[in-house]
C-alpha cells in the first residue's frame, strides 16, 4: 500500500499522496488514530469542517492471511467528545488495499445543501453531485450503486440517520452478499453526513492481488495462522455454530446480563431470545447459520435470519443487539428484535446504542417495557423519519436520559453500555471506565477472562486482578485491530502462541521488516496513549473514565453485586 | 438430595427428552460432586469448559472433587466466545 488518498470536501477535490515515513508501518486504527490526533484540532466541533473522516484497511488486508478483511474508520466522535475508531468487515477495505490505499483522509464541509458520492478507481477519484439516493436506506442503496456500475463494487454510505446527524447513526459497508455491515459506533455516521456525502464506491477493477514481500515465508505463516483459528474451540467450533448470541445463556447463568435497563443481572426469558434457540429457528426457516462478513474470514460468526415464511431479515444479527433489545428492554420476540434489525442497518443507526437508549426511553415511559411493535414503530416512524421525538432517540441513551430526567443512564463519556453488568463482570467495568471510546466491549474483552476461561480465569466478582487484566487486552486490541485482523483471533491468541507469533510473522513477510512480539505490544501502547492524549486535550479528563453513579448505589441479582473501584483505583491502568 | 442441571450449546443434546428448556433435575446421593452429576447424563468429563455452581465458576483443578448440595444449580457450557 503505497498511498494516501485526500478528499477536500470544501473544495471539492482530491490528491494523492505518498505515505510519510513515520505511517509507514501502521494500519488500521493506529493509523487512523494517528492521523486524526495530528490532524483534527481535539477540541473542534466534530460535525464541523475542522473534523477529518478516516477510513484505512489494516496492515495485512488484502492478503491471503484468514480473517484480515477489516476496514477502521476514525475520526473524533459527536458522541463522545473524543476520539474514535470503528472497524466492521464487508468488501471496501480488501479493495481499498488492492488499490494500494493506505488511509483515505476526507476533510473540511462543502458549504450549501449539496450532497455528494466519491467513486475510487484505478485511476480516478470522482467527486459527483448525488440527489437520487438522498434520504434513502443502506439496503436500497446498495442495490442501486452496485447496478449503477454493474459491479459487486464496494460501498460505504449513510442512512437516513446519517444524513440527519444524529448522534447514534453509523456508517454502513457492503458485504460480500450486498448486505450490511456496520461502523457501529460513537455517530460516525453523523461526522460522514456533515461532510454531505451519501456513499463512497470502490472498484478494484483492473489491481493485482496484494503480494507479500517474502511469499514463501508469508505462505507458511499464514498457513500457522489459519490452523490456530481452526484449533482453538471458540473460533474453530462455537462460534461457526452459534454466532456471538451464544452468550445469552453464559451472562444469564453468571448474573451478569443486564435487564430491564441495568437493575438486574437476570432474564426470566432468556431461552426465548438465546443462541440455541436463534440457531434451531435460523435451521428451522432454512436460514445460513453460518457465514462470513468478509472475504477470507475463517471463523464465519455470521448468520442469515429468516423469517417465519422464509424471507430474508437480516444477517450480522449479533449478541449485543439481541441482548439490547431482549433482556435490557424485556422483548421476548426473537421476530421483532430481528425486524429492529433489519430496520436499524437500513436507516443506518448503531444498534447498541440505540437499544440502551431504547432502556432508558422505556425507563421514561416514552413507551413500555417488553414493546418490541413500539420499537419497530419509533425506528421506522420517528427516529428513521427525523420526528422531533426520533431527534431526541437517535441522540442517543444520554440524550434521552438528559431530556426525560432518567438517573439510571448506563453510558461512559455518553456511550452507551453494552450488554455485560459491569457490577457483576468487573474486568469488563474497567474497560468500559478506562477505553479511549467511551463504554466499549471491544477495547479489552475481559468477558474472555471473567467468564469464558479463555486466557486462564479472573473472578469476575472480585476487584482482583481487573486492571491488570483490561489494561493487557486494551494493549493488545489495539495492535490486533491495526492488523485488519477480526478481534476473534483473540481467542486463539489467548491460549495458543503461534497463533501471536504466526500473526506476526505474516506482517514481517508482508512488509520484508523484522518486528518482534515487543514491538506488537509497544504498538498497542502507543495507539492508546495516542487516543487517551487527544482525549484529555478534547477535554476529557480522568473524571470521565468512571461509570455512572448507579452502579456504585444499587446492587443487582443474583450476586448483589456492586461497582466498588474507587477513582485512584481506575487511574492506576495509565501506569504503563 | 436433588440438583438441577443446566446444559447449553452443544451439550444439550445430553439433556432427557422431557427437559424443561436447558434444564433437568437430578437425584443425587449426599455428597456427591460434578462428575457424578454429569455422569447421571451421561455428559463426558472431556467437553465442559465453563462451569458454574449458583453462577459462581467451578475452576478446571477443582472439578473432579466439587461437592454439590441440595437445590444447587449446576450450569455447563463447552468452549463458546463472541463479542
Amino acid at each position: 500500500m503505497d498511498k494516501i488518498i485526500r478528499i477536500n470536501m470544501t473544495e471539492l477535490t482530491s490528491s494523492i499522496e505518498p505515505v510519510p515515513e513515520e505511517w509507514a508501518g501502521l494500519g488500521g486504527r493506529a493509523l487512523t488514530s494517528t492521523i486524526v490526533a495530528k490532524e483534527v484540532p481535539p477540541t473542534c466541533h466534530a460535525l464541523g469542517s475542522s473534523n477529518k473522516l478516516v477510513f484505512a484497511p489494516g496492515l495485512l488486508t488484502g492478503t491471503a492471511a484468514a480473517n484480515s478483511g477489516r476496514l477502521s474508520a476514525g475520526a473524533k466522535s459527536p458522541l463522545t467528545g473524543g476520539i474514535k475508531e470503528c472497524n466492521a468487515g464487508g468488501t471496501a477495505a480488501r479493495m481499498l488495499a488492492k488499490l494500494g490505499i493506505k488511509a483515505m483522509i476526507v476533510e473540511g464541509a462543502p458549504d450549501g445543501d449539496k450532497w455528494y458520492s466519491i467513486h475510487v478507481t484505478k485511476s480516478a477519484i470522482t467527486i459527483q453531485e448525488e440527489s437520487e439516493l438522498l434520504g434513502k436506506g443502506n439496503y436500497c442503496l446498495v442495490n442501486n450503486v452496485q447496478a449503477r456500475h454493474g459491479l459487486p463494487v464496494g460501498v460505504i454510505s449513510i442512512g437516513p440517520v446519517g444524513e440527519m446527524k444524529m448522534l447514534s447513526a453509523n456508517i454502513s459497508v457492503a458485504d460480500p452478499d450486498s448486505r450490511i455491515r456496520s461502523l457501529g459506533r460513537g455517530g460516525l455516521g453523523a461526522v460522514m453526513g456533515a461532510k454531505k456525502i451519501k456513499f463512497i464506491s470502490i472498484d478494484d477493477t483492473g489491481t493485482p492481488p496484494v503480494m507479500p514481500k517474502d511469499t514463501v515465508k508469508f505462505k507458511e505463516a499464514a498457513r500457522t495462522f489459519a490452523k490456530t483459528l481452526l484449533d482453538h474451540p471458540v473460533s474453530g467450533q462455537g462460534l461457526p455454530t452459534y454466532g456471538t448470541n451464544v452468550l445469552v445463556n453464559i451472562l444469564n447463568e453468571a448474573g451478569g446480563l443486564p435487564t430491564r435497563n441495568f437493575t438486574s443481572g437476570q432474564f426470566a426469558a432468556h431461552d426465548k431470545i438465546s443462541g440455541e434457540t436463534m440457531h434451531a429457528t435460523i435451521v428451522a426457516r432454512g436460514g445460513t447459520p453460518t457465514h462470513g462478513c468478509h472475504a477470507g474470514c475463517q471463523i464465519q460468526c455470521s448468520q442469515v435470519y429468516n423469517d417465519k415464511d422464509g424471507k430474508y431479515v437480516t444477517s450480522g444479527f449479533e449478541y449485543e443487539t439481541i441482548w439490547g433489545f431482549g433482556a435490557n428492554c424485556c422483548i421476548e420476540e426473537l421476530d421483532d428484535i430481528a425486524e429492529a434489525d433489519h430496520i436499524m442497518d437500513d436507516i443506518g443507526c448503531d444498534s447498541i446504542e440505540t437499544a440502551v437508549m431504547f432502556g432508558v426511553a422505556m425507563e421514561a415511559g416514552i413507551l413500555p417495557f417488553g414493546d418490541g411493535k413500539g420499537v419497530i414503530r419509533m425506528l421506522r416512524e420517528d427516529i428513521g423519519k427525523g420526528t422531533p421525538l426520533g431527534r431526541i432517540l437517535g441522540g442517543g441513551a444520554a440524550e434521552v436520559g438528559r431530556m426525560y430526567g432518567v438517573t439510571r443512564v448506563p453510558v461512559v463519556k455518553n456511550q452507551g453500555i453494552p450488554a455485560y453488568d459491569p457490577r457483576a463482570v468487573k474486568g469488563i467495568g474497567v474497560t468500559y471506565a478506562m477505553a479511549t471510546m467511551g463504554a466499549d466491549h471491544t477495547s479489552g474483552y475481559a468477558i474472555a477472562t471473567n467468564i469464558l476461561n479463555v486466557g486462564g480465569h479472573v473472578d469476575p466478582l472480585s476487584k482482583a486482578g481487573q486492571i491488570d487484566l483490561a489494561r493487557n487486552l486494551q494493549i493488545a486490541t489495539a495492535a490486533i485491530d491495526s492488523t485488519g485482523m477480526c478481534l476473534f483471533i483473540a481467542f486463539p491468541a489467548l491460549d495458543i502462541p503461534e497463533c501471536l507469533s504466526s500473526l506476526i510473522d505474516m506482517i514481517n513477510a508482508r512488509f520484508g521488516i523484522h518486528l518482534t512480539g515487543d514491538d506488537v505490544t509497544a504498538l498497542g501502547k502507543s495507539v492508546l496513549k495516542i487516543e487517551h492524549q487527544f482525549n484529555l486535550d478534547a477535554g476529557l479528563s480522568k473524571e470521565h473514565d468512571r461509570l455512572p453513579e448507579f452502579f456504585s448505589k444499587e446492587r443487582i441479582a443474583p450476586h448483589n453485586a456492586i461497582w466498588d473501584f474507587t477513582p485512584e483505583e481506575l487511574d492506576t491502568f495509565w501506569n504503563f | 438430595m436433588k440438583v438441577r442441571i443446566r446444559l447449553f450449546a452443544t451439550l444439550q443434546e445430553y439433556l432427557p427428552r422431557d427437559s424443561q428448556g436447558s434444564e433437568t433435575a437430578v437425584d443425587l446421593t449426599e455428597g456427591a460432586t460434578i462428575p457424578d452429576a454429569l455422569g447421571a447424563l451421561s455428559v463426558p468429563m472431556t467437553l465442559p469448559h465453563i462451569v458454574l455452581v449458583n453462577g459462581r465458576h467451578v475452576l478446571r483443578p477443582n472439578l473432579p472433587t466439587f461437592q454439590l448440595h441440595d437445590g444447587d444449580i449446576l450450569s455447563v457450557f463447552p468452549a463458546i466466545g463472541g463479542g
